[in-house]
């Protein structure tokens, strides 16, 4: 554990050097606080809503250049068989790239204005702190998933642009499919397209629960498990058949 | 007893067969030099030894564990990469301080190691400032902070002036007889390599095509070669050969592999006179590291 921990420790404070990662935190901090206090919202989940919208966007691109092609870098410049010299199992090395590429940095990105809204408009936040919690629970599952792809995309590809721009290339196709089932629902009138999109907009739809609009509590549920199915792809594909070559 | 053990390994990467076949042992105390031109299969030899590389046949023992899926085979192996590469964002003494807690040791150890290799006065520099030669002592002293059995260093001397190349060859030998670390060293250069290994294995198209001490390998350095440079090289090398064991026709010259060169320019002067054979030019080649290569492949 204390390996891991220590690793973990080295390849953060790698990611986390300036420029790019403090810049990006402080800018969705500053955007979280002015929102909260320029505008005002009267519910806690409309404030989490809003607060952490830009930051979703921000926290996505960061997990394409720092987290795809940071991956494919390390991989590419022999930092990785570096981590893979040591006497710390193939396994607990996905799990660092987990935790080091994927939920810290949203964790971070979207959290710290959230938490900035929380302070400045605390006596909306403690009515329902459990949903403004949901949302941001929400929105981090969001982002694993795409940083799950986007880290699969990286170990297959190990070159840090092709990597960047994959995922890149990934995340649109994902909006515009998106979209695509959302005008067929429309053109249609078949509610199978609306379902099958609100379960890939898996944060909007969430949000869209908990303010108390009617949708099916299963579209909820196809995200989720895709993430842990890609996970578990993941740590096979690390255990099993990686090379960094 | 053997360390290192591997068995009939095998790697392929699409079509090109980067090890076919091979099988080594280094035992303790030893220094084991693997040496190979570029592209000879050394470096993806070491990072199968590591598990760092997955091996499509054979098998690997290192500390009795199979590095591939047994990290703990990894922890009394210290390692130096060719090209050495860190997280470039960390002083050089953070850098080694994390690594010693990976490996559970003290951190008043990351100091001694940096005095060893004498890097203690850039330890509070940036990696990404260090020069080419600092980084590889760096390489050294990561390698050396958990007290390794066995170091693995992958062309340590590459990137280095002479000096550095001396030092650092040194310090490895010293490492083995005052500190009894077992090294399995590589290297493209046999002669700086053959002064302090105790055995060699020459590897060449990733299959190990000599393995024996540095005298039987400064043995076959003593071996010399004639290039002769005549009009007919295909009759002149007939005759050479009725005198010597070894003679090779290389585009317009005849190789002759001897231990007496003096030989080889009597008999081609009596060829002369005899039979009236045209000779351009006679001199004698060291024998280099290719040229052992294709004796014994």
């Amino acid at each position: 554990m204390s390996r891991l921990k220590a690793l973990t420790s080295m390849d953060l404070e790698d990611i986390a050097r300036p420029p790019v990662y403090d810049v990006l935190v402080i800018v969705s901090g500053i955007l979280g606080g002015l929102y909260a206090s320029i505008m005002p919202r009267a519910t806690a989940v409309r404030l989490a809503v809003d607060v952490s919208s830009i930051p979703l966007i921000i926290a996505i691109i960061y997990l394409a250049v720092r987290g795809a092609a940071g991956v494919a870098s390390l991989i590419a410049n022999g930092v990785f068989q570096l981590y893979l010299s040591y006497p710390i199992s193939r396994r607990a090395i996905a799990t660092i790239l987990v935790l080091t590429r994927i939920l810290v940095p949203s964790i971070v990105i979207v959290g710290a204005p959230m938490l900035i809204a929380s302070i400045m408009q605390f006596n909306v936040v403690s009515r329902d702190i459990a949903r403004f919690l949901a949302v941001f629970s929400g929105r981090i599952i969001y982002l694993y998933f795409i940083g799950i792809v986007f880290l699969l995309i990286a170990l297959a590809s190990k070159r840090a642009m092709l990597a960047g721009a994959l995922s890149i290339v990934f995340f649109f196709a994902y909006i515009f499919i998106n979209g695509i089932l959302n005008m067929l629902y429309f053109l249609l009138g078949n509610e199978v397209f609306l379902r099958i999109a609100q379960s890939l907009s898996f944060s909007d739809t969430l949000n869209n629960y908990l303010i108390g609009l009617n949708i099916p509590y299963w579209t909820l549920i196809p995200l989720p498990v895709a993430s842990i199915v890609l996970t578990i792809l993941l740590y096979m594909y690390v255990e099993k058949r990686f090379e960094p070559t | 007893m053997p360390i290192l053990e591997a068995r009939g390994l095998v790697k392929r990467f699409g079509r090109i067969v980067a090890v076919n076949n091979l099988s080594i042992t280094v035992s303790e105390g030893d220094i084991v030099g693997l040496i190979g031109p570029n592209g000879a299969g050394k470096t993806t030899t070491i990072r199968l030894c590591l598990g760092i590389l997955r091996r499509d046949r054979g098998e690997v023992r290192l500390f009795g564990y199979d590095p591939f899926y047994e990290p703990k085979s990894r922890e009394k192996v210290g390692v130096v990469f060719e090209n050495p590469r860190f997280p470039e964002a960390l002083t050089v003494e953070k850098m080694l301080s994390y690594t010693a807690r990976i490996y559970g040791v003290e951190a008043d150890r990351v100091r001694e190691v940096l005095k060893i290799v004498g890097l203690y006065e850039k330890r509070n520099a940036l990696i990404k400032t260090l020069s080419a030669g600092q980084k590889q002592r760096l390489a050294l002293a990561h390698a050396l902070i958990h007290e390794p059995l066995l170091l693995i260093a992958d062309e340590p001397t590459s990137n280095l002036d002479p000096i550095g190349r001396s030092e650092i060859l040194d310090l490895l030998s010293t490492l083995n007889k005052d500190y009894g670390i077992t090294i399995f060293v590589s290297s493209h250069v046999l002669p700086e390599l053959a002064r302090i290994v105790n055995r060699v294995a020459l590897i060449s198209r990733g299959q190990i095509v000599f393995q024996g001490t540095p005298s039987e390998v400064e043995e076959a350095l003593k071996e010399k070669i004639v290039r002769i440079r005549a009009k007919d090289v295909e009759d002149l090398a007939k005759m050479l050969s009725e005198y010597f064991d070894r003679v090779e026709v290389r585009g317009a010259s005849i190789l002759v592999y001897t231990d007496n060169p003096g030989e080889v320019y009597r008999i081609v002067g009596e060829l002369m006179v005899k039979r009236n054979v045209v000779v351009y030019g006679v001199e004698s080649l060291e024998v280099q590291l290719e040229e052992l290569l294709r004796k014994y492949r």
